[in-house]
Protein backbone atom coordinates (compact mmCIF):
# COMPACT_ATOMS: atom_id res chain seq x y z
CA UNK A 1 0.00 0.00 0.00
CA UNK A 2 1.16 3.51 -0.81
CA UNK A 3 3.07 4.52 2.57
CA UNK A 4 1.45 7.74 3.06
CA UNK A 5 -2.03 6.77 2.11
CA UNK A 6 -0.69 4.26 5.18
CA UNK A 7 0.18 7.33 7.14
CA UNK A 8 -2.96 8.66 7.41
CA UNK A 9 -4.78 5.88 8.10
CA UNK A 10 -2.41 5.43 11.39
CA UNK A 11 -2.77 9.33 12.26
CA UNK A 12 -6.90 9.10 11.78
CA UNK A 13 -7.08 5.86 13.34
CA UNK A 14 -7.81 6.97 16.72
CA UNK A 15 -10.06 9.44 15.94
CA UNK A 16 -11.51 7.20 13.53
CA UNK A 17 -12.56 4.62 16.25
CA UNK A 18 -13.72 7.11 19.08
CA UNK A 19 -15.98 8.14 16.07
CA UNK A 20 -17.15 5.01 15.20
CA UNK A 21 -18.00 3.28 18.65
CA UNK A 22 -20.63 6.73 19.41
CA UNK A 23 -21.87 6.09 15.73
CA UNK A 24 -22.42 2.45 16.94
CA UNK A 25 -23.57 2.88 20.99
CA UNK A 26 -24.90 6.37 21.05
CA UNK A 27 -26.71 6.49 17.60
CA UNK A 28 -27.29 3.02 16.38
CA UNK A 29 -28.21 0.79 18.80
CA UNK A 30 -30.62 3.29 21.44
CA UNK A 31 -32.91 3.79 18.84
CA UNK A 32 -32.33 0.31 17.67
CA UNK A 33 -33.77 -0.59 20.90
CA UNK A 34 -36.25 1.45 21.21
CA UNK A 35 -37.79 0.49 17.78
CA UNK A 36 -37.86 -3.02 18.82
CA UNK A 37 -39.69 -2.59 21.85
CA UNK A 38 -42.52 -0.11 20.21
CA UNK A 39 -42.15 -1.66 16.71
CA UNK A 40 -42.43 -5.43 17.98
CA UNK A 41 -45.86 -4.61 19.83
CA UNK A 42 -47.46 -2.38 17.28
CA UNK A 43 -47.11 -5.11 15.02
CA UNK A 44 -48.81 -7.12 17.10
CA UNK A 45 -51.54 -4.98 17.55
CA UNK A 46 -51.59 -4.70 13.96
CA UNK A 47 -51.80 -8.10 13.27
CA UNK A 48 -54.59 -8.93 16.02
CA UNK A 49 -56.78 -6.11 15.77
CA UNK A 50 -57.88 -5.18 12.08
CA UNK A 51 -59.21 -1.80 12.44
CA UNK A 52 -55.80 -0.26 13.52
CA UNK A 53 -53.69 -2.36 11.00
CA UNK A 54 -54.33 0.18 8.41
CA UNK A 55 -53.56 3.51 10.20
CA UNK A 56 -50.75 2.12 12.26
CA UNK A 57 -48.60 0.77 8.89
CA UNK A 58 -49.90 3.48 7.01
CA UNK A 59 -48.19 6.08 9.46
CA UNK A 60 -45.57 4.73 10.05
CA UNK A 61 -44.71 4.17 6.35
CA UNK A 62 -45.21 8.31 5.98
CA UNK A 63 -42.62 8.70 8.62
CA UNK A 64 -40.09 6.47 6.55
CA UNK A 65 -41.04 8.48 3.31
CA UNK A 66 -39.97 11.73 5.38
CA UNK A 67 -36.73 13.25 3.84
CA UNK A 68 -34.52 12.12 6.63
CA UNK A 69 -32.11 15.20 6.58
CA UNK A 70 -35.67 17.78 6.93
CA UNK A 71 -36.85 15.32 9.70
CA UNK A 72 -33.48 16.09 12.02
CA UNK A 73 -33.50 19.79 10.89
CA UNK A 74 -37.74 19.82 11.84
CA UNK A 75 -37.03 18.49 15.23
CA UNK A 76 -34.58 21.61 16.18
CA UNK A 77 -36.68 23.83 17.15
CA UNK A 78 -38.29 20.64 19.66
CA UNK A 79 -35.15 18.83 20.82
CA UNK A 80 -32.62 21.40 19.65
CA UNK A 81 -29.04 19.94 18.64
CA UNK A 82 -27.79 17.21 20.03
CA UNK A 83 -28.06 13.15 20.35
CA UNK A 84 -31.78 13.29 21.57
CA UNK A 85 -32.94 15.09 18.47
CA UNK A 86 -30.82 12.27 16.63
CA UNK A 87 -32.27 9.30 18.32
CA UNK A 88 -35.64 10.48 17.91
CA UNK A 89 -35.05 10.55 13.96
CA UNK A 90 -33.33 7.07 13.91
CA UNK A 91 -36.42 5.58 15.99
CA UNK A 92 -38.74 6.81 13.53
CA UNK A 93 -37.01 5.36 10.85
CA UNK A 94 -36.52 1.98 12.65
CA UNK A 95 -40.01 1.43 13.60
CA UNK A 96 -41.85 1.09 9.56
CA UNK A 97 -39.36 -2.08 8.85
CA UNK A 98 -39.85 -4.10 12.56
CA UNK A 99 -43.21 -3.52 12.82
CA UNK A 100 -44.50 -4.09 8.75
CA UNK A 101 -42.46 -7.41 9.11
CA UNK A 102 -43.79 -8.50 13.05
CA UNK A 103 -47.76 -8.31 11.08
CA UNK A 104 -46.58 -10.15 8.20
CA UNK A 105 -44.19 -12.87 10.26
CA UNK A 106 -47.25 -13.31 12.10
CA UNK A 107 -49.79 -13.25 9.25
CA UNK A 108 -47.27 -16.52 7.48
CA UNK A 109 -48.10 -19.08 10.67
CA UNK A 110 -50.18 -21.74 9.42
CA UNK A 111 -53.53 -21.29 10.54
CA UNK A 112 -53.62 -25.26 11.28
CA UNK A 113 -50.51 -24.84 13.55
CA UNK A 114 -53.05 -22.33 15.75
CA UNK A 115 -55.39 -24.81 15.42
CA UNK A 116 -53.56 -27.51 16.86
CA UNK A 117 -52.30 -25.47 19.33
CA UNK A 118 -55.91 -24.13 20.58
CA UNK A 119 -56.33 -27.96 20.59
CA UNK A 120 -53.93 -28.92 23.21
CA UNK A 121 -55.05 -25.97 25.36
CA UNK A 122 -52.88 -23.17 25.14
CA UNK A 123 -54.43 -19.96 25.86
CA UNK A 124 -54.23 -16.66 23.55
CA UNK A 125 -51.05 -15.72 25.34
CA UNK A 126 -49.50 -19.02 25.40
CA UNK A 127 -50.27 -19.29 21.61
CA UNK A 128 -48.65 -15.88 21.03
CA UNK A 129 -45.70 -16.55 23.52
CA UNK A 130 -44.63 -20.28 22.54
CA UNK A 131 -46.20 -20.55 18.79
CA UNK A 132 -46.45 -17.29 16.86
CA UNK A 133 -43.61 -15.25 17.94
CA UNK A 134 -40.99 -18.01 17.47
CA UNK A 135 -42.68 -19.03 14.18
CA UNK A 136 -42.56 -15.34 12.88
CA UNK A 137 -38.81 -14.65 14.02
CA UNK A 138 -37.08 -15.22 11.10
CA UNK A 139 -39.44 -12.60 9.02
CA UNK A 140 -39.78 -10.02 12.16
CA UNK A 141 -35.84 -10.39 12.74
CA UNK A 142 -35.37 -9.86 8.97
CA UNK A 143 -36.83 -6.68 9.44
CA UNK A 144 -34.94 -5.37 12.62
CA UNK A 145 -31.78 -6.03 10.19
CA UNK A 146 -33.07 -3.84 7.69
CA UNK A 147 -33.97 -0.94 10.67
CA UNK A 148 -30.43 -1.90 11.68
CA UNK A 149 -28.98 -0.93 8.30
CA UNK A 150 -31.23 1.80 7.68
CA UNK A 151 -30.06 3.86 10.90
CA UNK A 152 -26.26 2.72 10.62
CA UNK A 153 -26.76 4.67 6.78
CA UNK A 154 -28.79 7.55 8.53
CA UNK A 155 -26.85 8.37 11.45
CA UNK A 156 -24.32 9.97 9.17
CA UNK A 157 -26.98 12.56 8.84
CA UNK A 158 -26.78 13.45 12.39
CA UNK A 159 -23.58 15.39 12.24
CA UNK A 160 -25.85 18.09 10.94
CA UNK A 161 -27.48 18.95 14.27
CA UNK A 162 -24.12 18.47 15.89
CA UNK A 163 -25.04 14.77 16.70
CA UNK A 164 -21.69 13.35 16.51
CA UNK A 165 -20.88 9.92 14.58
CA UNK A 166 -19.12 9.09 11.70
CA UNK A 167 -20.70 11.53 9.96
CA UNK A 168 -18.75 14.43 11.65
CA UNK A 169 -15.46 12.78 9.21
CA UNK A 170 -17.39 12.44 6.46
CA UNK A 171 -18.24 16.09 6.19
CA UNK A 172 -14.93 17.21 7.51
CA UNK A 173 -14.05 15.73 4.42
CA UNK A 174 -16.39 17.42 1.88
CA UNK A 175 -15.87 20.97 3.77
CA UNK A 176 -11.94 20.25 3.82
CA UNK A 177 -11.91 18.53 -0.04
CA UNK A 178 -9.83 15.59 1.83
CA UNK A 179 -11.25 12.77 -0.05
CA UNK A 180 -9.53 10.44 1.85
CA UNK A 181 -10.78 10.97 5.10
CA UNK A 182 -14.32 10.90 3.29
CA UNK A 183 -13.31 7.33 2.09
CA UNK A 184 -11.93 6.45 4.95
CA UNK A 185 -15.19 6.84 7.45
CA UNK A 186 -17.58 5.94 4.64
CA UNK A 187 -15.87 2.51 4.67
CA UNK A 188 -16.09 2.55 8.14
CA UNK A 189 -19.98 3.28 8.32
CA UNK A 190 -20.41 0.39 6.13
CA UNK A 191 -18.18 -1.89 7.82
CA UNK A 192 -20.24 -0.87 11.10
CA UNK A 193 -23.35 -1.68 8.99
CA UNK A 194 -22.14 -5.08 8.03
CA UNK A 195 -21.01 -5.76 11.38
CA UNK A 196 -24.30 -5.18 12.98
CA UNK A 197 -26.60 -6.96 10.72
CA UNK A 198 -24.23 -10.37 10.94
CA UNK A 199 -24.98 -9.50 14.91
CA UNK A 200 -28.19 -9.57 14.63
CA UNK A 201 -28.30 -12.71 12.87
CA UNK A 202 -26.07 -14.98 15.48
CA UNK A 203 -28.24 -13.40 18.15
CA UNK A 204 -31.58 -14.76 16.32
CA UNK A 205 -29.31 -18.04 16.57
CA UNK A 206 -29.24 -18.20 19.87
CA UNK A 207 -32.50 -16.91 20.42
CA UNK A 208 -34.18 -20.22 18.38
CA UNK A 209 -31.87 -22.36 20.20
CA UNK A 210 -32.96 -20.95 23.59
CA UNK A 211 -36.96 -20.73 22.79
CA UNK A 212 -36.15 -24.58 21.50
CA UNK A 213 -39.56 -26.75 21.94
CA UNK A 214 -40.91 -24.54 19.32
CA UNK A 215 -38.59 -26.02 16.57
CA UNK A 216 -40.58 -29.60 16.89
CA UNK A 217 -43.93 -27.88 15.54
CA UNK A 218 -41.36 -26.42 12.38
CA UNK B 1 -14.61 -16.55 -39.66
CA UNK B 2 -18.20 -15.58 -38.01
CA UNK B 3 -16.86 -14.87 -34.87
CA UNK B 4 -13.99 -13.01 -35.66
CA UNK B 5 -16.04 -10.70 -38.06
CA UNK B 6 -19.00 -10.32 -35.06
CA UNK B 7 -15.94 -9.82 -32.44
CA UNK B 8 -14.91 -6.41 -35.02
CA UNK B 9 -17.99 -5.79 -35.61
CA UNK B 10 -18.49 -5.26 -31.70
CA UNK B 11 -15.22 -3.20 -31.51
CA UNK B 12 -16.15 -0.83 -34.19
CA UNK B 13 -19.51 -0.33 -32.55
CA UNK B 14 -17.68 0.54 -29.05
CA UNK B 15 -14.93 2.58 -30.97
CA UNK B 16 -18.55 4.70 -32.46
CA UNK B 17 -19.79 4.79 -29.24
CA UNK B 18 -16.92 6.26 -27.66
CA UNK B 19 -16.56 9.11 -30.29
CA UNK B 20 -20.10 9.97 -29.77
CA UNK B 21 -19.58 10.18 -25.79
CA UNK B 22 -16.02 12.39 -26.32
CA UNK B 23 -18.33 14.56 -28.98
CA UNK B 24 -20.69 15.12 -26.47
CA UNK B 25 -18.34 15.65 -23.86
CA UNK B 26 -16.82 18.14 -25.74
CA UNK B 27 -20.00 19.99 -26.54
CA UNK B 28 -20.84 19.91 -23.45
CA UNK B 29 -17.22 21.67 -22.44
CA UNK B 30 -17.76 24.26 -24.90
CA UNK B 31 -20.43 25.30 -23.05
CA UNK B 32 -19.00 25.15 -19.25
CA UNK B 33 -15.59 26.66 -20.15
CA UNK B 34 -16.97 28.91 -22.56
CA UNK B 35 -14.16 30.66 -25.04
CA UNK B 36 -16.11 33.87 -24.74
CA UNK B 37 -14.07 36.54 -23.32
CA UNK B 38 -16.68 38.79 -22.36
CA UNK B 39 -18.07 37.04 -19.55
CA UNK B 40 -16.37 37.02 -15.76
CA UNK B 41 -17.25 34.30 -14.20
CA UNK B 42 -17.22 35.40 -10.22
CA UNK B 43 -17.05 32.75 -7.59
CA UNK B 44 -17.84 32.42 -3.94
CA UNK B 45 -17.26 30.23 -1.43
CA UNK B 46 -21.05 28.79 0.94
CA UNK B 47 -21.28 31.10 3.75
CA UNK B 48 -23.03 34.50 3.96
CA UNK B 49 -20.09 36.68 3.87
CA UNK B 50 -18.99 34.92 0.97
CA UNK B 51 -22.54 35.57 -0.97
CA UNK B 52 -22.67 39.28 -0.21
CA UNK B 53 -18.99 40.14 -1.23
CA UNK B 54 -19.70 37.76 -4.74
CA UNK B 55 -22.85 40.25 -5.09
CA UNK B 56 -20.89 43.38 -4.48
CA UNK B 57 -18.20 42.73 -6.79
CA UNK B 58 -20.41 41.03 -9.42
CA UNK B 59 -22.94 43.96 -9.02
CA UNK B 60 -20.09 46.57 -9.60
CA UNK B 61 -18.80 44.64 -13.19
CA UNK B 62 -22.23 44.97 -13.86
CA UNK B 63 -22.96 48.07 -13.32
CA UNK B 64 -19.69 49.42 -14.53
CA UNK B 65 -18.72 47.74 -17.90
CA UNK B 66 -20.09 46.08 -21.12
CA UNK B 67 -19.23 42.34 -19.58
CA UNK B 68 -21.39 39.71 -18.44
CA UNK B 69 -20.71 38.24 -15.02
CA UNK B 70 -21.67 34.68 -14.54
CA UNK B 71 -22.12 33.76 -10.83
CA UNK B 72 -20.69 30.42 -10.17
CA UNK B 73 -21.49 30.86 -5.93
CA UNK B 74 -21.06 28.17 -3.15
CA UNK B 75 -17.99 26.45 -3.55
CA UNK B 76 -16.14 25.46 -0.06
CA UNK B 77 -12.32 26.58 0.43
CA UNK B 78 -10.75 23.89 -1.75
CA UNK B 79 -13.39 24.08 -4.01
CA UNK B 80 -12.74 27.78 -4.40
CA UNK B 81 -9.05 27.30 -5.30
CA UNK B 82 -9.29 24.59 -7.48
CA UNK B 83 -11.87 26.17 -9.19
CA UNK B 84 -9.87 29.64 -9.60
CA UNK B 85 -6.47 28.11 -10.54
CA UNK B 86 -8.57 25.19 -13.16
CA UNK B 87 -10.18 28.42 -14.88
CA UNK B 88 -13.44 27.19 -13.85
CA UNK B 89 -13.99 30.92 -12.52
CA UNK B 90 -12.17 34.18 -12.68
CA UNK B 91 -12.07 35.67 -9.22
CA UNK B 92 -13.38 34.83 -5.63
CA UNK B 93 -12.47 36.92 -2.47
CA UNK B 94 -10.00 35.19 -0.30
CA UNK B 95 -8.45 35.54 3.41
CA UNK B 96 -4.80 35.69 3.84
CA UNK B 97 -5.02 33.79 6.93
CA UNK B 98 -6.60 30.79 4.79
CA UNK B 99 -4.94 31.51 1.81
CA UNK B 100 -1.49 30.89 4.08
CA UNK B 101 -2.22 27.88 6.35
CA UNK B 102 -5.17 25.91 4.34
CA UNK B 103 -3.85 26.81 0.17
CA UNK B 104 -0.36 27.07 0.53
CA UNK B 105 0.72 24.97 3.73
CA UNK B 106 2.97 27.88 4.81
CA UNK B 107 3.64 27.97 8.87
CA UNK B 108 2.23 31.19 10.32
CA UNK B 109 3.96 33.59 10.65
CA UNK B 110 4.74 35.48 13.72
CA UNK B 111 4.25 39.12 12.11
CA UNK B 112 0.90 39.79 10.86
CA UNK B 113 2.18 42.30 8.70
CA UNK B 114 4.16 39.95 6.73
CA UNK B 115 1.15 37.66 6.00
CA UNK B 116 -0.19 39.51 3.27
CA UNK B 117 3.05 39.96 0.93
CA UNK B 118 3.74 35.88 1.79
CA UNK B 119 0.37 35.23 0.13
CA UNK B 120 0.69 37.53 -2.52
CA UNK B 121 3.77 36.76 -3.63
CA UNK B 122 3.75 33.11 -3.15
CA UNK B 123 0.18 32.89 -5.47
CA UNK B 124 1.71 35.33 -8.36
CA UNK B 125 4.61 32.83 -8.54
CA UNK B 126 3.14 29.81 -8.09
CA UNK B 127 -0.46 29.90 -9.13
CA UNK B 128 0.14 33.18 -11.60
CA UNK B 129 -3.10 34.54 -9.60
CA UNK B 130 -3.22 38.27 -8.64
CA UNK B 131 -4.31 39.71 -4.87
CA UNK B 132 -5.86 42.84 -5.31
CA UNK B 133 -5.70 45.18 -1.95
CA UNK B 134 -7.30 43.97 1.02
CA UNK B 135 -10.84 45.21 1.31
CA UNK B 136 -10.82 46.38 5.13
CA UNK B 137 -11.83 43.71 7.39
CA UNK B 138 -10.11 40.91 9.39
CA UNK B 139 -12.43 38.09 9.21
CA UNK B 140 -10.27 35.98 12.25
CA UNK B 141 -11.59 32.95 13.96
CA UNK B 142 -11.98 33.72 17.63
CA UNK B 143 -13.09 31.70 20.25
CA UNK B 144 -16.20 33.31 21.68
CA UNK B 145 -18.28 32.58 25.38
CA UNK B 146 -21.19 33.65 26.56
CA UNK B 147 -21.10 37.42 28.88
CA UNK B 148 -22.24 35.98 32.25
CA UNK B 149 -19.37 33.32 32.00
CA UNK B 150 -17.11 35.69 31.00
CA UNK B 151 -18.01 38.08 33.69
CA UNK B 152 -17.90 35.33 36.44
CA UNK B 153 -14.76 33.89 35.82
CA UNK B 154 -12.78 36.90 34.69
CA UNK B 155 -12.26 35.46 31.04
CA UNK B 156 -10.57 37.79 28.88
CA UNK B 157 -8.03 35.80 26.82
CA UNK B 158 -8.29 32.58 25.60
CA UNK B 159 -5.10 31.91 28.35
CA UNK B 160 -7.79 32.53 30.83
CA UNK B 161 -9.92 29.54 30.09
CA UNK B 162 -6.79 26.91 30.38
CA UNK B 163 -7.96 25.67 33.81
CA UNK B 164 -11.41 25.76 33.22
CA UNK B 165 -11.09 23.92 29.63
CA UNK B 166 -12.16 20.38 31.29
CA UNK B 167 -15.31 21.65 32.21
CA UNK B 168 -16.25 23.35 29.11
CA UNK B 169 -18.03 22.00 26.29
CA UNK B 170 -16.89 23.04 22.84
CA UNK B 171 -18.60 23.34 19.68
CA UNK B 172 -16.54 23.76 16.53
CA UNK B 173 -17.35 23.76 12.99
CA UNK B 174 -16.11 21.01 10.39
CA UNK B 175 -13.22 23.07 9.10
CA UNK B 176 -12.07 24.63 12.38
CA UNK B 177 -12.08 20.98 13.17
CA UNK B 178 -9.37 20.15 10.59
CA UNK B 179 -7.16 23.19 9.57
CA UNK B 180 -3.52 23.93 10.73
CA UNK B 181 -5.05 27.10 12.17
CA UNK B 182 -8.20 25.34 13.75
CA UNK B 183 -8.73 23.36 16.64
CA UNK B 184 -5.82 20.93 16.47
CA UNK B 185 -3.02 23.70 16.65
CA UNK B 186 -4.56 25.54 19.06
CA UNK B 187 -5.26 22.91 21.02
CA UNK B 188 -1.34 22.52 21.47
CA UNK B 189 -0.84 26.90 20.87
CA UNK B 190 -2.70 27.07 24.14
CA UNK B 191 -2.61 23.28 25.78
CA UNK B 192 -6.58 23.15 26.20
CA UNK B 193 -8.36 20.20 26.69
CA UNK B 194 -12.02 20.40 26.69
CA UNK B 195 -14.64 18.56 28.53
CA UNK B 196 -16.29 17.51 24.66
CA UNK B 197 -15.29 19.47 21.47
CA UNK B 198 -18.20 18.62 18.73
CA UNK B 199 -18.61 19.26 15.33
CA UNK B 200 -21.17 22.26 14.29
CA UNK B 201 -22.76 23.69 11.98
CA UNK B 202 -21.56 27.25 11.88
CA UNK B 203 -25.59 28.59 11.09
CA UNK B 204 -26.26 26.53 14.61
CA UNK B 205 -23.42 27.23 17.29
CA UNK B 206 -23.79 30.95 18.34
CA UNK B 207 -27.71 29.61 19.09
CA UNK B 208 -26.36 26.99 21.14
CA UNK B 209 -24.25 28.77 22.74
CA UNK B 210 -26.28 31.21 23.94
CA UNK B 211 -29.36 28.64 24.75
CA UNK B 212 -26.14 27.07 27.17
CA UNK B 213 -26.20 24.28 24.92
CA UNK B 214 -22.18 24.91 24.56
CA UNK B 215 -19.95 26.72 26.56
CA UNK B 216 -17.77 27.81 23.69
CA UNK B 217 -17.27 28.10 20.01
CA UNK B 218 -14.54 29.22 17.27
CA UNK B 219 -16.80 32.32 16.07
CA UNK B 220 -16.18 34.31 13.00
CA UNK B 221 -15.52 37.75 13.83
CA UNK B 222 -17.53 39.06 11.45
CA UNK B 223 -20.62 37.60 12.58
CA UNK B 224 -23.48 39.68 13.46
CA UNK B 225 -24.45 37.20 15.63
CA UNK B 226 -21.49 37.66 18.31
CA UNK B 227 -23.71 40.87 19.21
CA UNK B 228 -27.04 39.82 18.67
CA UNK B 229 -26.54 37.29 21.26
CA UNK B 230 -24.34 38.97 23.31
CA UNK B 231 -21.19 36.98 22.98
CA UNK B 232 -17.74 38.12 23.77
CA UNK B 233 -14.77 37.34 22.10
CA UNK B 234 -11.48 36.49 23.70
CA UNK B 235 -8.45 38.21 23.03
CA UNK B 236 -6.41 35.49 20.89
CA UNK B 237 -3.13 36.14 23.76
CA UNK B 238 -0.63 34.07 22.48
CA UNK B 239 -1.32 35.17 18.78
CA UNK B 240 -2.35 31.96 17.66
CA UNK B 241 -4.58 33.28 14.26
CA UNK B 242 -3.01 34.96 11.81
CA UNK B 243 -4.67 37.83 10.40
CA UNK B 244 -7.49 36.71 7.62
CA UNK B 245 -7.58 40.25 5.92
CA UNK B 246 -10.19 39.46 2.87
CA UNK B 247 -9.12 40.68 -0.41
CA UNK B 248 -10.04 39.75 -3.84
CA UNK B 249 -8.20 36.99 -5.99
CA UNK B 250 -7.86 37.47 -9.72
CA UNK B 251 -6.95 35.19 -12.31
CA UNK B 252 -3.74 37.29 -13.95
CA UNK B 253 -4.98 36.48 -17.61
CA UNK B 254 -8.00 37.60 -16.95
CA UNK B 255 -6.71 41.21 -15.88
CA UNK B 256 -4.66 41.68 -18.44
CA UNK B 257 -7.33 40.83 -20.78
CA UNK B 258 -9.42 43.73 -19.27
CA UNK B 259 -7.38 46.15 -17.48
CA UNK B 260 -9.82 48.34 -16.47
CA UNK B 261 -11.50 45.80 -13.85
CA UNK B 262 -8.33 46.58 -11.26
CA UNK B 263 -8.95 50.25 -10.90
CA UNK B 264 -13.14 49.34 -10.98
CA UNK B 265 -12.50 46.80 -7.84
CA UNK B 266 -9.30 48.67 -6.55
CA UNK B 267 -12.26 51.09 -5.30
CA UNK B 268 -13.76 48.28 -2.79
CA UNK B 269 -9.65 48.76 -1.03
CA UNK B 270 -9.62 49.51 2.30
CA UNK B 271 -13.71 50.05 1.96
CA UNK B 272 -15.27 47.78 4.31
CA UNK B 273 -14.57 47.74 7.64
CA UNK B 274 -15.19 44.95 10.16
CA UNK B 275 -18.47 46.48 11.76
CA UNK B 276 -19.70 47.55 8.04
CA UNK B 277 -19.13 43.63 7.40
CA UNK B 278 -20.80 42.29 10.42
CA UNK B 279 -23.54 45.15 9.81
CA UNK B 280 -23.88 43.61 5.88
CA UNK B 281 -24.09 39.82 7.58
CA UNK B 282 -26.37 40.70 10.10
CA UNK B 283 -28.99 41.86 7.47
CA UNK B 284 -28.83 38.82 5.77
CA UNK B 285 -28.11 35.86 8.54
CA UNK B 286 -30.95 37.76 11.10
CA UNK B 287 -32.80 39.96 8.82
CA UNK B 288 -33.29 36.87 6.14
CA UNK B 289 -32.57 39.57 3.22
CA UNK B 290 -31.29 38.37 0.14
CA UNK B 291 -27.29 39.02 -0.05
CA UNK B 292 -28.23 40.41 -3.55
CA UNK B 293 -29.93 43.41 -2.51
CA UNK B 294 -27.98 43.65 0.85
CA UNK B 295 -24.69 44.11 -1.58
CA UNK B 296 -26.38 46.75 -3.84
CA UNK B 297 -27.77 48.71 -0.96
CA UNK B 298 -23.91 48.68 -0.04
CA UNK B 299 -22.88 49.78 -2.77
CA UNK B 300 -25.79 52.51 -3.46
CA UNK B 301 -24.71 53.89 -0.05
CA UNK B 302 -20.93 53.99 -0.64
CA UNK B 303 -21.66 55.56 -3.90
CA UNK B 304 -19.97 52.91 -6.06
CA UNK B 305 -23.11 52.62 -7.99
CA UNK B 306 -25.16 55.80 -8.28
CA UNK B 307 -28.30 53.72 -8.89
CA UNK B 308 -29.67 50.64 -9.91
CA UNK B 309 -28.41 49.05 -13.10
CA UNK B 310 -26.96 52.74 -13.83
CA UNK B 311 -23.27 53.16 -13.89
CA UNK B 312 -20.89 55.76 -12.85
CA UNK B 313 -18.11 57.06 -14.88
Amino acid sequence: MDRSLWEFILARWPELWEKTLEHLFHLTLPPLLIAIAVGVPLGILARRIRRLRGPVLSTLGLIQTLPSLALLALLLPLLGIGKANAIVALTLYALFPIAMNTAAGLASVNPAVLEAARGLGFTPRQRLWLVELPLALPVIVSGIRTAAVIDVGIATLATFISAGGLGDLIYRGIRMDDTRLTVLASLAAMTLAMIVFFSIGLVERALRRWTGPSNATQ
Amino acid sequence: MPLNEAHTMNLLRIHLMLLALVAALSMLQGCAGDRDENVIRVGCKDFTEQFILGEIVAQIIEAQTDLTVRREFNLGTGLAHKALVGGEIDLYVEYTGTALLAVLGIAPRSDPAEVYPTVRDAYAERFNLRWLSPLGFNNTYALAVRRDDAQRHAWRTISDLQSAAPRLRAGFTSEFMERPDGYPGLRSAYDLSFASARDIDPSLMYRALAQDQLDVICAFATDGRIEKYDLVLLEDDRRFFPPYDAAIVFRNAVLERHPALKPLLGRLAGAIDDPTMRRLNFQVDEHKRPAREVASEFLLEEGIVTHEGGSQE
